[in-house]
């Protein structure tokens, strides 16, 4: 009998069942305005900027918040390493907030009264 | 040279430590047997899933590299400036402190200046090097980072169809259920590629219980003396045999899995007269002909039953077909016949070979494994190194996988499998959990295992920042740029804004491991500072103005020997593995670990914050085992938290250094994770469009032609240099194959494995086919020269014999060593990269691969 292929699995769970142990994470609530403290990383660093970058933004704010927030105060070339042409992060760029890895630039971050989001790029992958 | 170590040299020490190889990039599992300091015998450990128990030649030889007398123990320092072939550096010993105050200092000026003047450059030998290396040049801020010979030769086509078709970083049969398996230019499970030690008996046993192998490469070494059929072909046409077995098992036979192309390839996809997608004009996704309302909808709304493989539709206007109609009908003109002349496999075989593939796939079955019922389909096709070498690899592979994808034998039971490119993670914690996922088109993405994996997503090609312009040909991986003889004239036409200045290189040699060793040292003396670390001297630490004594694995520590930890695990049912590498014996002289000397580099320099975060990037550590601010952690204590991340606060180092490694069990879902994840692969590569279109665009006002050719979205046969050459008398396809005796150009040192070199009949030898060899009046030994058509020459020892294709001429790489540094690999052999151009014109303008085949002729040497 010939079966056909997507049917073959139809109904399985395995893969949207959550991992045992998840990342601390802070919960959301109401502070209003939230001290974000941004850490950038290997060549985003740059000595004419003093790390943190300090940026204060609303409750339930977004990874954009924080790419709008530096374009403001540091200008539109520092993101040249960060996004793409279509304003999406790279590929290689790494976006962590309390220590917990944002991918989606518009997934709202969940915080306390205050946030450290650190960014790095690292090399892609290389062959061999 | 490395002594018994005074601490164990008592005589209760016998002991033996379970540690990980790396002789080879396989890196499998070892048992070290030290007695009284020394280590005396090198086993396979038989706890481990990598190797399971078994070490091959290499591995066992291991102890006489690390006992190398010949080994570096002191920090150099090089006293004449000028640099070149034939240049004596005036080595001088110094002290650790004098060589990285230097290098720090270099370091702080650069950084300081421009970041991106550093190149950073690693062997893929040493695997457990990627990740110490990856994060000291993304703490820095240089993207220049490379990994020499063994990218260039042998991953940017072979990576990039397993990560755009497997999510993988490579693939192989599921040996426990294929019956019948098709290498292409490929020796996986014959002492050769990642995790070899584990293939190798994982094949014999698929032989033995009946798994028919077709090997397709123009010599029968590895795979081939064992495989069940030898195809021999013409050097560099796999893609012209792939395409014809697709034309027939399409177009002749009609013997395809519809279900699979509707359900889990963009078969469906209706495509324009624009060569892209035609898109919903308000979700913009894909369209697909849905057969059950007759009309045109977007692909996430139509059952799978219900998308057309076929016909032509109007649909937004416009005149579109599926891209499976595409694909059949592009595939009409790869006829057999036509295959047979490009590829002199005779046509009635390529019908054959076709209709065997296709019928023991099993189309429409199922299986159960471990109580889960799944697709069952027992064929595989897989291509690695052979297949890459030409300028057209990236269709190269395309062409083969088509064939695993026509009958949906991917990532299912007896199929080609990615290697374990899906895992839930250590059951207490699930960690490290990696799972493709689709993007909006719904074609998959590599689950994120290592960073970014080359296509697909397909970067936004741009004026190139990066010296390789990997980011203007967004497709290649690694780049033939940093030493190329046009480097200079490409940057300068692409306005690279800046010039490398410092190299620092992990064990790499350039010299032998790229091309003619001429280009290669131009691009060397061009840097103002080299730093190198190194076990012995090569021809290419001759340029360094610092050399730096490495450990040996044996007397290291890593928290992950195999990176990603799947890398060196095989495919297939069984455990997962993670394996770590210990010390069996302490440092010797002045000898030091890599590892722990970049951390002393980047607190010299300055950059521990940035190294911290780099590391929490790269190896995903999460609360409470991020490291934090500018500690200045150890690498142990950074090994011992990834760990303690990965497996629970109880299994920290030291749990591991008394273990050796912690397994679980996989789970069919894993496994053959493909009908579990709803994402589908691309047999029609849309992207390619408009890829092609955002780099002419960069290149055509720059006088860079880029031919469309190699951007359309179906595969193509396109030829190499070589096969273009008329030249009189240059009658030879020269190609290197990669001698399982020896790593790279690395383990010719080793004594042992240079007897064994010796003893077989073809490691030092230039295999020609004994009948065309007779007719040129050539014997089996003499001393000929080889020649290119562009007057480069090597000299080697004829060996004539029927298991190479009558077009061929085979050398084993990389060999003929000239430095003195390595005093028992020292004119051993043939260097073949001596023959190989490296320039543009020599360059795949999609992959960036470097082709590595050469029109030769054959001379005898004048006595």
């Amino acid at each position: 009998m010939e079966v056909r292929w997507d049917a073959a699995v139809s109904g399985s769970r395995f893969w949207s069942e959550q991992p045992p142990v998840e990342p601390p994470m802070i919960a959301a609530s109401n502070h209003g305005w939230i001290d974000v403290r941004v850490w950038p990383f290997g060549i985003l660093a740059d000595s004419r900027i003093e790390r943190p970058i300090m940026l204060e933004l609303g409750d339930g704010f977004t990874l954009r918040d924080v790419i709008n927030g530096l374009e403001a105060r540091c200008g539109a070339e520092f993101l040249d390493g960060m996004l793409d042409g279509k304003g999406e992060l790279i590929s290689h760029c790494r976006v962590f907030v309390d220590g917990r890895m944002i991918e989606r630039l518009e997934q709202p971050v969940p915080s306390g009264p205050q946030a450290d989001v650190e960014i790095i790029l690292l090399v892609a992958t290389e062959g061999g | 040279m490395n002594t018994a170590a005074p601490e164990f040299a008592v005589a209760a020490d016998d002991a033996w430590v379970p540690s990980s190889c790396s002789l080879c990039y396989g890196s499998c599992s070892i048992l070290a047997h030290r007695v009284d300091g020394v280590v005396v015998k090198i086993e396979g450990n038989p706890e481990s899933v990598v190797g399971k128990g078994k070490l091959c030649g290499k591995g066992v030889s291991g102890i006489m590299t690390h006992y190398d007398p010949n080994r570096l123990t002191k920090p150099l320092r090089r006293t004449n400036p000028k640099k070149g072939l034939g240049e004596d550096p005036g080595w001088k010993e110094i002290s650790w402190d004098e060589a990285l105050s230097e290098l720090a200092e270099v370091l702080k000026k650069v950084r300081q200046d421009d970041p991106r003047k550093l190149v950073v450059q690693r062997t893929t030998t040493v695997t457990a090097g990627r990740t110490p290396f990856q994060t000291f040049a993304a703490a820095f801020g240089t993207p220049n980072f490379s990994v020499s010979g063994g990218g260039q030769h042998c991953g940017n086509g072979a990576h990039l169809i397993s990560g755009i078709m497997h999510a993988s970083w490579s693939v192989v049969p599921d040996f426990a259920y294929c019956n019948y398996a098709m290498y292409f230019g490929a020796s996986k499970g014959h002492a050769a590629g990642h995790a070899s030690c584990s293939n190798m008996g994982l094949a014999a046993d698929a032989r033995a219980r009946g798994m028919k192998m077709v090997v397709v490469d123009p010599m029968a070494n590895f795979a081939g003396a064992k495989a069940t059929e030898w195809v021999p072909l013409r050097v560099g046409t796999d893609a012209a045999l792939a395409m014809s077995m697709a034309n027939v098992m399409v177009n002749e036979l009609g013997m395809v899995d519809r279900p699979y192309l509707q359900a889990r390839t963009n078969s469906p996809y209706l495509i324009g007269p624009d060569k892209r997608y035609v898109r919903d004009p308000e979700s913009k996704k894909p369209l697909v002909w849905d057969t059950a309302a007759n009309a045109a909808r977007p692909f996430s709304e139509v059952a799978a039953a219900d998308m057309a493989l076929e016909g032509e539709f109007f649909a937004n206007g416009v005149k579109c077909q599926p891209a499976f109609m595409k694909l059949k009908e592009h595939l009409l003109k790869f006829t057999p016949e036509w295959g047979e002349s490009v590829s002199t496999v005779p046509a009635k075989n390529i019908r054959r070979l076709a209709c065997e593939f296709a019928t023991e796939a099993r189309i429409g079955s199922t299986i159960m494994v471990d109580g889960v019922t799944l697709p069952y389909r027992p064929v595989a096709a897989v291509a690695f190194r052979g297949n890459q070498g030409h300028m057209n690899s990236t269709y190269n592979f395309f062409a083969v996988d088509l064939l695993n994808q026509l009958v949906g034998a991917a990532d299912v039971v007896g199929s080609c499998l990615g290697f374990n490119p899906a895992s839930k993670g250590f059951p207490e914690t699930g960690r490290p959990r990696y799972v493709p996922t689709a993007d909006e088109d719904g074609l998959m993405v590599t689950g994120m295992w290592m960073g970014y994996h080359y296509p697909y997503p397909a970067a936004e090609p741009r004026m190139p920042k990066n010296l390789g312009l990997q980011d203007l040909f967004v497709m290649g991986m690694t780049s033939p740029f940093l030493n190329s003889i046009d480097q200079e004239e490409l940057w300068q036409k692409f306005e690279v804004p800046y010039r490398p200045e410092v190299l620092i290189n992990f064990g790499a040699n350039l010299m032998m491991s790229i091309g003619t060793s001429e280009v290669v040292a131009k691009s060397l003396e061009r840097y103002k500072f080299i730093a190198s670390f190194d076990l012995f001297l090569t021809e290419t630490s001759q340029f360094a103005d610092i050399v730096l004594p490495d450990a040996s694995y044996l007397q290291s520590t890593d928290s992950r020997s195999n990176f990603p930890f799947i890398f060196s695990l095989p495919g297939g049912m069984g455990e997962w593995c993670w394996p770590i590498r210990q010390e069996v014996v302490p440092l010797d002289g002045e000898q030091r670990r890599f590892s722990e000397v970049l951390l002393d580099l980047a607190d010299r320099v300055g950059m521990r914050a940035d190294l911290n975060a780099a590391y929490n990037a790269s190896m995903n550590l999460q609360t409470p085992y991020r490291l934090e601010g500018d500690n200045a952690y150890t690498f142990p204590e950074i090994c011992d938290l990834e760990l303690k991340n990965n497996f629970g606060p109880e299994r920290g180092l030291e749990w591991f250094k008394e273990h050796g490694l912690i397994k679980w069990k996989k789970q069919p879902e894993e496994v053959y994770w493909r009908p579990f994840v709803d994402v589908r692969v691309p047999v029609y590569w849309e992207f390619m469009v408009s890829m092609w279109e955002k780099i002419n665009a960069i290149c055509e006002p720059r006088g860079v032609k880029i031919p469309q050719e190699y951007y359309d979205p179906l595969p193509d046969f396109l030829p190499c240099r070589s096969h273009l050459c008329q030249k009189s008398g240059f009658d030879f396809y020269a190609f290197y194959y990669r001698d399982t005796i020896h790593t790279n150009s690395f383990t010719m040192e080793n004594p042992w494995l240079d007897e064994a070199a010796e003893l077989d009949p073809f490691s030092y030898y230039v295999a020609i086919h004994a009948e065309v060899g007779k007719k040129k009046g050539l014997h089996d030994g003499q001393l000929v020269w080889v020649e290119s058509e562009a007057g480069r020459k090597v000299k080697g020892r004829i060996r004539l014999t029927q298991a190479v294709h009558p077009e061929g001429l085979g050398i084993a790489a990389c060999a003929g060593h000239w430095g003195k540094g390595m005093p028992v690999a020292r004119g051993k052999g043939v260097f073949f990269n001596e023959l190989l151009e490296l320039d543009f014109d020599h360059v795949s303008p999609n992959n960036l691969n470097l082709d590595l085949c050469v029109k030769v002729r054959v001379t005898p040497v004048e006595v």
